[in-house]
């Protein structure tokens, strides 16, 4: 089993470290880096976009690509022909279950502000059904550049109830997470965000998972590989972690559910862990 | 509400683009950007400085002797606009690379919305509080920070002339209202010798203003000393807020213009924002006070991250006025005027940098420091010298805002500030203070629905006065919608340098010196709040009832110098009792309409406490005394009606009333004010984008209720608030 991780940074060691505990014994890894020949194995798991394309550059093996945005594995693998199988588990959250998670936590929202860039690449309509189905609408606005960020923030910020952050690193950075967060504050629209990060700096929740629990799926996968020898069809995350800021909610005065209350109306609305 | 770019379609489908992004050479095209701007600046600031002709930037008063010359501010301006310009050449925005890799999930951020840029909500407020937004600040059309405090309940705003406006709660006051704190971003504002605060002179740009929020009652225990009777905190934009450029163009009647440039960016790790400006007015009447204006501004604010959990709030500001002065009521038959018309000089600056530490577990320190100073000369050519001031204010602090678990929050955090005033005529000799606070604020959370604030504030106010200030407040939300709110607190007021140190004994009329000790004054309030929020009907409603005891008033108290001269010093004569009702509703119906109503009753009584020196004079003080219950009106109010007519075009007027009120040191009082102001904007193009803007009309006093403003001025001169109207056009670059 080789084990591909595209980087050595913390959630990568974290991935792996998990990884291990809950591997049987009887199951070998060998960690790589991703340069250079992969080398024949009985399934190679690659962890991250790096690893990933360095895997698919030498498809002699069974690829399981984990912690992959779907939108990126899409662009690598999607019509690629892999003679030996291929399969992922994604790092992000299927539309539904962050629209669930949305409305969980405001009810109330009638009017989701989205930001795009020209360059995104995100199949957004099973999330502009999924609001639909809340019965709310989607206040999409694009981004043109970089110094046309602020006045279309402005514009999504004052047609919307809340802004829901999307993996576009070309509108969400470290950089712009400051004007952004301090202008939705002050239109007092709060921001869903993608991960912890996005709730330390001033996020009022987010849905995400953490890279031992996709390890945790990936361990299974590997057993249930072990024992099939075949993989499963690429999947989302089947656990996810909630993050929520009272501090913001409260200035805001929002009134934020627990985050049991949240799993609790996310199961009845069906978006919670399968 | 503008109109929003709805882009909602049934399925948006994105384009796929491989490569780098279109923009080739951004640093080039802003860098070019950049240069253009300078060179438009460059011309602004020519026409409002050198060009006499085109009657922007005019010296005030031609005729009148002028000792300064109108450009004395432009090497500085120059020097610091091309400093600013250069610098922002530096950090340009660009996009990041990668784009669909898994870093958006994993990327760090800094810590942005920390404690202290969290506004508490008002349901949890310690206090009465009424926060001024933007948009209030827009549709009430006012022209002056001083007029949109007419929309605070209880708020007293007059002017002593056209020049010189000022502000107090719950009045009984003269024009320098000093039992209120004032504060800037942080930074107190009232002038040290005289208390006060000059409104006209503060280097702030109405529309560089985020939010005014007004503590209605004492907040000496979070806000430090002299906010006795509440607290007037001004929060700015963020230098985040302006990314581009944008000038706007004021012309009404009554000498009223104005050129205003904006400039500001956003960058990597560096943010500012500028603005220049240059406004004037002839006052209210010319052929009797000479009580025009000029006044040239800018203002810097920029922000530096040092990394995700530090960064540099740096502002400056410059203020450079010429104001008109002179009275041509009071002609002396003897020799011409008494207060001969001429002009004075003001000069007003500061500097801050605030320092943030914050992190991602709810700790927060800032330590910030600043610098204000004022200078002001009165060409005045009757007494010995001209008269003149020149103050300094600095002023070190640190906060440390610590979570402590989710039902405790405490604040902690030391002053130590040093003013000094060189003021000849006032002082004999030049005066310093040395000024040491220290305060805790702890903030509990029993259940949620009952919350505690308990803090403290411990003053050395460097007259050899130490005073406790505390404060207890308990929240209890009844329903999440509504809230009450019983609070108690005490606070002092220091005296003011004039009142303790002032003398001016070379002067044969009405000389001053203090020769008797002056305590602080002291207040003990007690307050009962409501507050609603009736979401399916739009309505929201802030009421308290409240009453406040303040003890040791500082009062004239005249005795005899050797000479024998009759001498004005000061002592704590008085007792002051302050009993009302005080309330705000808001109305929202509709996407489009939106209603402030504020009303206030109010009561004063008074009581001579202390011992006069002169007998003979305890009749006067008698006099004040049973005069007391005029010192604030007995009822005052305000409304402001905003209305959305079309996605483009927005009315809205205000309505300000206020029954019969005597100002402290005004020869008469000021009767029934019934004044009416309204507003009609036009906006255009797409919202925050080059060439977009507005253009709005604004009548003040729209139905020309002659009514006075306070005045030493005699009213039978004819000396009233005339209509005023002005155009406003504003264009986005």
């Amino acid at each position: 089993m080789t084990l591909l991780l595209g980087d050595s940074s913390a959630p990568y060691q974290a991935f792996t470290e998990t990884l291990r505990q809950r591997l049987p014994a009887s199951i070998r890894l060998s960690v790589r880096e991703p340069n250079g020949s992969v080398g024949a194995s009985d399934l190679v798991v690659a962890v991250g976009m790096k690893a990933a394309e360095s895997a698919a550059s030498d498809p002699r093996s069974p690829i399981l690509a984990v912690m992959v945005p779907k939108s990126g594995y899409d662009s690598l693998f999607l019509g690629q022909k892999m003679p030996q199988g291929i399969s992922a588990i994604y790092l992000d959250q299927p539309w539904e279950r962050q629209v669930d998670f949305l409305y969980a936590v405001l009810p109330d929202v009638e009017r989701v502000g989205l930001l795009y860039s020209p360059e995104t690449r995100l199949e957004i309509s099973p999330l502009l059904n999924s609001v639909a189905n809340h019965g709310g609408s989607v206040v999409a606005q694009s981004v043109q550049s970089a110094e046309r960020l602020f006045s279309s923030l402005e514009r999504v910020l004052s047609g919307s109830d809340v802004l829901l952050a999307i993996p576009d690193s070309r509108i969400y950075n470290a950089t712009s997470i400051r004007n952004i967060l301090l202008t939705s504050y002050r239109h007092e629209v709060p921001l869903i965000g993608l991960s912890q990060g996005y709730v330390n700096a001033g996020a009022l929740a987010a849905i995400f998972t953490l890279p031992e629990q996709i390890a945790e799926q990936t361990a299974k996968q590997i057993v249930a590989f072990e024992q099939r020898r075949g993989l499963a069809a690429p999947s989302y995350p089947e656990h996810f972690t909630i993050s929520l800021n009272n501090q913001v909610a409260r200035s805001l005065e929002i009134r934020l559910p627990s985050e049991s209350d949240i799993r609790k109306r996310m199961r009845n609305t069906g978006g919670a862990e399968r | 509400m503008v109109a929003v770019a709805q882009l909602v379609e049934s399925r948006i489908v994105i384009p796929v683009v491989v490569g780098s992004s279109p923009i080739s050479h951004p640093k080039l095209k802003r860098a070019s950007d950049t240069l253009a701007l300078f060179s438009w600046f460059h011309r602004i600031i020519a026409r409002t400085y050198l060009n006499e002709t085109s009657g922007m930037g005019r010296c005030l008063h031609k005729k009148a002797k002028t000792i300064f010359g109108c450009e004395s501010m432009i090497p500085f301006l120059y020097r610091l606009l091309a400093a600013i310009i250069y610098a922002s050449l530096l950090g340009q925005p660009s996009w990041a690379i990668d784009a669909s890799g898994e870093q958006s999930y994993f990327e760090e951020f800094p810590v942005v919305l920390s404690a202290s840029r969290l506004k508490q909500p008002q349901s949890e407020a310690p206090s009465a509080m009424t926060v001024i937004d933007r948009e209030m600040i827009v549709a009430s059309g006012a022209r002056n920070v001083v007029d949109i405090l007419r929309l605070v309940p209880g708020m007293y705003v007059g002017y002593d002339s056209g020049n010189v406006p000022f502000a107090s709660y719950h009045g009984a006051t003269d024009q320098y209202a000093r039992r209120m704190q004032v504060l800037i971003d942080g930074r107190t504002v009232y002038l040290p010798p005289v208390g006060g605060v000059d409104w006209l002179d503060i280097p702030l740009h109405i529309g560089d203003i985020e939010r005014i929020e007004v503590i209605r009652g004492p907040a000496a225990a979070s806000h430090g000393a002299n906010s006795l009777q509440g607290v007037i905190s001004i929060i700015t934009r963020d230098a985040v807020s302006m990314n581009g450029a944008s000038v706007a163009l004021t012309q009404g009647n009554g000498g009223i213009s104005e050129v205003t440039g904006r400039l500001g960016q956003s960058g990597d790790d560096l943010d500012y924002r500028l603005t220049l400006s240059n406004r004037s007015d002839h006052g209210y009447d010319l052929k009797i006070i000479n009580d025009g204006s000029r006044t040239s501004q800018l203002n810097l604010r920029s922000n530096y991250r040092l990394n995700s959990q530090d960064s540099i709030d740096f502002q400056l500001g410059y203020s450079d006025g010429i104001r008109g002065a002179g009275n041509m009521a009071r002609f002396n038959p003897a020799g011409g005027f008494t207060e001969p018309p001429r002009e004075i000089k003001t000069v007003s600056d500061y500097l801050q940098i605030d320092w943030l530490h914050a992190l991602s577990d709810g700790n927060e320190f800032k330590l910030n420091y600043y610098h204000i100073s004022r200078s002001y000369l009165d060409n005045m050519p009757v007494v010995i010298d001209k008269q003149g001031y020149q103050i300094h204010r600095h002023e070190l602090g640190l906060q440390h805002t610590l979570p402590q678990g989710e039902h405790n929050r405490l604040v902690w955090g030391a002053n130590v500030r040093h003013d000094t005033a060189d003021d000849p005529l006032t002082f004999r000799s030049p005066q310093a203070l040395n000024v040491f606070q220290v305060f805790v604020h702890d903030e509990m959370r029993f259940s949620p629905s009952l919350l505690a604030n308990l803090g403290a504030m411990y003053e050395d106010d460097g007259m050899g006065h130490r005073n406790w200030s505390p404060r207890a407040t308990l929240n209890y939300h009844v329903t999440p919608e509504h809230t009450i709110r019983a609070g108690a607190s005490m606070a002092y007021r220091s005296p003011v340098m004039f009142e303790q140190y002032a003398d001016t004994s070379y002067l044969v009329s009405r000389p001053f010196k203090n020769v008797r000790s002056v305590n602080p004054e002291k207040i003990v309030s007690k307050e009962i709040g409501y507050l609603g929020e009736f979401k399916e009907a739009g309505i929201s409603l802030d009421a308290r009832i409240y009453q406040d005891r303040i003890s040791d008033y500082i009062f004239l108290d005249p005795y005899v110098a050797a000479g024998p001269v009759l001498t004005f010093g000061f002592a704590n004569l008085l007792a002051e009792s302050h009993e009302g009702f005080e309330s705000t509703l808001k109305f929202r119906w509709g996407e489009r309409s939106n209603l402030v109503f504020n009303y206030a009753h109010q009561r004063v009584n008074c009581a001579a406490t202390g011992i006069m020196t002169l007998a003979a004079f305890i009749p006067r003080l008698q006099a004040y005394v049973n005069q007391c219950s005029l010192l604030v009106p007995a009822d005052s109010g305000s409304i402001l009606l905003t209305q959305q007519l079309t996605p483009r075009l927005q009315f809205s007027t205000g309505y300000y009333h206020q029954e019969k009120v005597q100002v402290l040191d005004a020869q008469w009082p000021q009767n029934l004010m019934r004044r009416v102001d309204m507003r009609m904007a036009y906006t255009f193009g797409h919202q925050g984008e080059p060439g977009s803007g507005d253009i709005s009309f604004v009548v003040q006093n729209a139905f020309q209720d002659n009514y006075t403003e306070y005045s030493n001025v005699p009213q039978k001169a004819g000396f009233v608030f005339n209509r005023r109207f002005y155009l406003n056009a504003t264009l986005e670059l």
